[in-house]
């Protein structure tokens, strides 16, 4: 089964590359379109070059610092919200509004208010991030169990200690989701955000925007496709670690009691 | 649930003791409790906006809204939401009309798993955001750009929950209709679709919010209309209450598609276990 | 005057959009004494749980009220502490820190040093029989050991009034008899206390009542009520020969009809 799966997976994706390689001529552009060459000789130069890896590190950093801020607001907000119905209530309209905007609709609003540096573009990546880990905290407090909390209570916590040892801990499984599907969302605004950014003036660094640089002024394609990989890999490569996460914090809590 | 419910009863009847308050004043309590951090966010902002006193900074309440109402007058916003709104259902319909056959052949067939799985494990981490340049090579500043990158995001979460609903009925459900004599392409039909509906659906959902996210980003950056558009445009020239309006045309619109895609789920798969609890 | 007092105690549930108001029950006066087992019976739906959660105090009542030592009970405390049927252990922390975990983050954090807090929870340990799991997580124990370690963590932390919901319930009926045997042993003989704790006890099992208790509590329903208490004679210390005399076929048998009498009339 192994085996077949290999070589079935191993064929298309040679197929794949083989056609591009084939066609990459025929495709219809104001410029050159690259073979699988073009870029794997472009990649070898960039890697080379110091550039693509600054730019990594610049977005990386931005959104290390975003996602930081929004674990800092939400998972303590969403806790006592999920802890304390009146207040989730009473925030629930705020927290529908805000989290129908798209994050990277307010990054003009934040480019007026902070510049165009790291400042604008950790909120944007904050502000995509807050609301996943936030409902999904809220959702997990909710299915923590009422008996795990009651026991709690009889054995004598406050309910500041409640939050801490039981409700936090419960909900842990669900805040990894929401970190996760924050973390995707993240990556996809600082991408975003440092294309906008580039398309405006050009002055801001990270990964999006040598994407933007690299088809506006360079028209260089091949090197284009290189950062797009680049992105996807990071991309993976930081779901993969909220996966291993979150399956560290799994096989204690497979059985409810 | 009954947490809080706890804590909220524990602080009525420390409140009130005996004279609660009856269950319908409550309920009212209750429901217009959201609409009171509404009121009291707007007034924050009036007095922020009052002590900053500069419109290009951040205008009050009263000036955005007026903005809104004169754009809803003249007819443009209306002409960039439909521009916005087609892009997005043009996006999700070729998302799933290719999707969802894809998702249900992978749940199928072993061998086409195996060859589409691991494509698509390759592309889906480039977000469909880093298309959007190479995009504007191939195909310019367009209306198909943003609907390319619309489909692009929307395509995985539908393929991958179609499949995932499909391999996840039971192998008892399976056996039931064969034994009530069901035909594999009936059973297909049957059991397998109604399947594949929830998936989509669940699919949908889920990508709508990614959707909204490219086609801003999108239209930022690669289409001549569309509220994304609008709100660049507009922060290009300080017209900060013009922008805010736009900002929240979007809002509204991220709300109204999820609240239809729900109502669509509702309709169309009420049995779905992701209604559960909404 | 008896260590927890009920004063025509009731409690209605609020309509939810689901459904009308529930009146669990309603018009209860109990005393209970220090140091007695009490068990409560009833049929299902009486209130039995939502009794014993008020006493507890994670709920208040509707009307009436409920004291301990006199003074009204307003919110949990370790005084009164609660086994679950479902034993509600903690499933990402070991035996031993469920056991410890009420002296480590309760109000009694700062009562004992550590070393203290561990000899205690030691004893107790030890008492139940769990040593060597103390480094188990909960889903690596049987229902009996579960529920051992429920025990344990209730008794660690050393409450006045031990609560117990149907704690036998989801166990097999040798594993429950083994732990009815070692709850009277652990009652009547702790190492810490040297008097008896007090024991409120609900139960389906009428056999499981009046081996336990020196006074059952029989509850009816619609409304859900006190029907009657009946006192159990039998000599303790009570064993195998216990549950073989003729005295307590007979109790069982008297609280069967009761029992019975009460169901017919509901259902009707
Ligand atoms: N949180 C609640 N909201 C509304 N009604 C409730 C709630 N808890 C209990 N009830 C109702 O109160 C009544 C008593 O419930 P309770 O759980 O105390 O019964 P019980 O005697 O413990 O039953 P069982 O033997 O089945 O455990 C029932 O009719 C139940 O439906
Ligand atoms: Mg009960």
């Amino acid at each position: 089964m192994g085996a077949a799966r290999l070589v079935r997976g191993t064929t298309s994706i040679v197929v794949i590359l083989v056609a591009w390689q084939l066609f990459a001529g025929r495709i219809p552009t104001s410029l050159p379109f690259p073979n699988v060459v073009d870029v794997a000789e472009s990649a070898y130069d960039l890697a080379a070059s110091g550039d693509l890896w600054q730019a990594t590190v610049v977005s990386l950093q931005r959104v290390l610092l975003g996602f930081s801020i929004a674990v800092v607001i939400a998972l303590p907000l969403g806790l006592t919200m999920g802890y304390v119905g009146l207040l989730e209530r009473f925030l629930d309209g705020l927290v529908q509004a805000f989290r129908s905007i798209a994050p990277i609709a307010v990054l003009p609003l934040f480019i007026l208010w902070f510049g165009q540096g790291d400042v604008a573009a950790a909120s944007v990546v904050a502000y995509a991030a807050v609301f996943p880990i936030l409902i999904n905290t809220i959702a997990g407090v909710h299915s923590t169990e009422t008996r795990l909390v009651d026991a709690a209570r009889t054995l004598g916590l406050g309910h500041r200690h409640v939050l801490t040892h039981v409700v936090l801990p419960g909900c842990t499984p669900q805040v990894m989701t929401g970190m996760r599907l924050g973390m995707g969302l993240a990556w996809g605004s600082i991408i975003a955000a440092e294309l906008a950014v580039g398309a405006k003036t050009g002055a801001s660094g990270g990964i999006g925007q040598l994407m933007f640089i690299s088809y506006a002024y360079q028209t260089d394609v091949s090197a284009l496709i290189v950062y797009m990989i680049v992105v996807g890999l990071l991309g993976f490569g930081i779901d993969a670690l909220f996966r291993t996460f979150g399956r560290k914090w799994e096989p204690q809590r497979r059985s409810s009691s | 649930m009954s947490k809080q419910v706890t804590l909220a009863d524990n602080n009525a009847s420390s409140a009130g003791g005996s004279a609660r308050p009856s269950i319908t004043s409550r309920t009212v309590i209750e429901s217009a409790l959201p609409w009171v951090a509404v009121v009291a966010f707007l007034l924050v902002w009036q007095l922020a906006a009052g002590s900053i006193a500069n419109a290009a900074l951040l205008p009050p309440p009263a000036r955005v809204a007026s903005a809104l109402g004169e754009h809803i007058a003249d007819g443009q916003l209306l002409n960039n939401a439909v521009a916005s709104l087609g892009r997005l259902a043009m996006g999700f319909i070729i998302a799933v009309v290719v999707g969802a056959p894809l998702g249900v052949l992978m749940a199928l067939s072993r061998a086409a798993n195996d060859f589409i799985e691991p494509v698509v494990e390759i592309i889906r981490p480039i977000s469909g955001i880093a298309w959007i340049p190479l995009a504007l090579i191939v195909l310019g500043v367009s209306q198909a750009l943003p609907v390319f990158i619309i489909a692009y995001v929307a395509i995985f979460p539908i393929m991958l929950n179609t499949a995932a609903a499909c391999r996840g009925v039971s192998q008892g459900l399976l056996r039931a209709a064969r034994v009530l004599g069901l035909s594999r392409s009936a059973i297909i039909r049957h059991v397998v679709l109604p399947a594949a509906v929830v998936g989509v659906m669940t699919g949908a959902r889920l990508g709508a919010g990614g959707a909204w996210l490219a086609l801003v980003a999108a239209e930022f950056i690669g289409a001549p209309d569309g509220l994304g558009f609008s709100i660049w445009y507009f922060a290009g020239i300080i017209q900060t209450a013009e922008m805010i309006a736009y900002i929240c045309v979007t809002g509204f619109g991220g709300y109204v598609t999820d609240r239809a895609l729900r109502l669509l789920q509702r309709r169309l798969t009420p049995w779905s276990p992701a209604l559960r609890g909404i | 005057m008896g260590i927890i007092e009920a004063t025509s105690v009731g409690m209605t549930f609020a309509a939810t959009r689901q459904g009308s108001a529930t009146v669990a029950f309603q018009d209860v006066d109990l005393d209970i004494e220090e140091g007695e087992f009490l068990c409560i019976v009833g049929p299902s739906g009486c209130g039995k749980t939502t009794l014993l959660n008020i006493i507890a105090g994670l709920e208040r009542p509707t009307a009436g009220v409920v004291s301990m030592e006199g003074e009204e009970i307003e919110g949990p405390s370790p005084e009164r502490g609660m086994l679950f049927q479902d034993y509600a252990l903690f499933p990402w922390k070991t035996v031993w820190d469920n056991i410890t975990f009420g002296l480590r983050y309760g109000v009694r954090r700062r009562q004992y040093p550590r070393r203290r807090r561990d000899e205690i929870a030691r004893g107790f340990v030890d008492l139940v029989g769990l040593q060597g799991s103390e480094g188990k997580y909960p889903h690596e124990l049987s229902g009996g050991m579960k529920q051992r370690c429920a025990l344990a963590r209730l008794l660690a932390n050393e409450p006045e009034v031990l609560l117990m919901d149907e704690p036998f319930g989801a166990l097999d009926a040798q594993t429950r008899l083994v732990l009815q045997d070692e709850l009277v042993r652990v009652w009547g003989a702790e190492p810490s206390a040297p008097r008896r704790k007090t024991v409120v006890f609900v139960t389906h099992s009428i056999d499981e009542a009046v081996f336990l208790a020196d006074r059952i509590v029989v509850m009816g329903r619609r409304p859900g009520r006190i029907k009657e208490i009946v006192t159990v004679d039998l000599p303790r210390p009570r064993g195998t020969q216990t549950r073989a005399g003729s005295r307590f076929r007979e109790l069982t048998n008297l609280l069967w009809d009761e029992m019975r009498d009460e169901a017919i009339e509901a259902a009707r």
